[in-house]
């Protein structure tokens, strides 16, 4: 055989090698920890709820810089920057829970069951009905996240300073200002499907202080949620910063 | 004669593991074929010198033919939905035992002409 027969078939075993050893080594790859593997559902998801904010922030910014546009347009027409401000004024008290807003929603009402007190060891309900404002906050928080607008306990609205507070069984404060606690009636205007999903959590800790629960939806846009309450908070012992005073 | 591919193989085998070279398992499966086709070359290659009639050329576009051919067969049969593999697995499974068949007549009938000669 000649040499350079040899040295042909030496390298053509080579590369035979080669790939055999390759294919080998890929097939027999020791596989990615299941938890160091990237979730694409999870990461398309996120990627959605990033585009989706990203989306509204542009908005906004368009938004305000139209606002702005329009404000340094209207510098000379003074009656026009008069009304726009007021407008500004009013968006501001809506966002501030300062003014009246109407919509669909949801009425939850929270009231006694003598049924179940009646069946209740006297000791524990005691216990359970002075932990009322606890629950009736947990209710209003789990409603502002999700997608409440506006919220009112017993007819009075909540706001960035609200506050809810059981004193006792028998005496439940909000806004500083005494409710009963016998019947107890949150209103919340928003989104009916989003506020509705999980309030089925909360009926259990209210049987517990005999009282049941019952979700009324409006969807008639007839929901009608007061104004804070005026002259409830002064600001006594703060002021805003800088030269202006509320 | 027999050891020049043995001995290439090893280094082949001794290369491929030192550079730890992988393809992504979606291509393994034209890899495999593709070995299988370099696999029959590599034994035809054999049996040629053996009978005395080995010839680079037609060797080396035989290897690189064969090779690209089953692994482009594979291919248009995932494309096709049809195992077109099988075809050329079939072909060369039975052209490699026929020609190790022939490789080991071969060397069977050279130890009886030469008893003494190992191999």
């Amino acid at each position: 055989m000649k040499l350079n027969n040899k040295i042909t078939l030496a390298l053509v075993s080579t590369l035979l090698g080669v790939m055999m050893t390759v294919q080998f080594t890929s097939i027999n790859r020791p596989k990615l920890d299941s938890s160091a593997a990237v979730d694409t559902l999870q990461l398309t998801t996120e990627l959605n709820q990033e585009t989706e904010r990203q989306q509204f922030l542009r908005r906004q910014i368009r938004e305000t810089e139209a606002k702005v546009r329009g404000l340094e347009s209207q510098k000379g027409n003074q009656s026009q920057l008069v009304r726009t401000l007021a407008e500004e004024l009013e968006q501001v008290k809506k966002q501030a829970g300062m003014s009246e807003v109407k919509g669909n929603g949801i009425i939850v009402t929270i009231e006694d069951d003598f049924d179940l007190i009646a069946v209740k060891d006297s000791y524990n309900l005691s216990l359970y009905r002075s932990l009322l404002g606890d629950y009736l906050f947990r209710v209003v928080n789990y409603l502002k996240g999700n997608e409440a607008k506006a919220i009112s306990v017993n007819n009075h609205r909540i706001v960035s300073f609200s506050s809810i507070r059981s004193i006792d069984e028998n005496n439940l404060q909000v806004n500083t200002v005494m409710v009963s606690p016998d019947k107890v009636m949150i209103k919340a205007v928003g989104n009916v499907d989003q506020m509705k999903v999980g309030l089925s959590i909360f009926p259990q800790p209210f049987a517990e202080m005999g009282k049941k629960i019952t979700v009324k939806e409006v969807d008639d846009g007839t929901l009608v949620i007061p104004p804070y309450d005026d002259d409830a908070v002064q600001y006594q012992y703060a002021h805003p910063e800088g030269e202006k005073k509320l | 004669m027999i050891w020049i591919p043995v001995i290439g193989l090893m280094l082949g085998v001794f290369i491929g593991l030192s550079f730890n070279l992988t393809v992504p398992l979606q291509y393994s499966s034209y890899l495999s074929i593709a070995i299988l086709a370099a696999l029959d070359t590599v034994f035809g290659g054999i049996r040629a010198s053996l009978e005395r009639h080995f010839d680079s050329s037609v060797f080396i576009s035989g290897f690189f033919f064969n090779t690209l051919l089953a692994a482009l067969l594979a291919f248009i049969g995932v494309q096709l939905g049809v195992d077109l593999y099988l075809a050329a697995v079939f072909a060369f499974g039975v052209r490699l035992f026929n020609n190790i068949a022939a490789i080991r007549r071969l060397m069977v009938t050279r130890s009886r002409k030469h008893p003494e000669k190992t191999l």
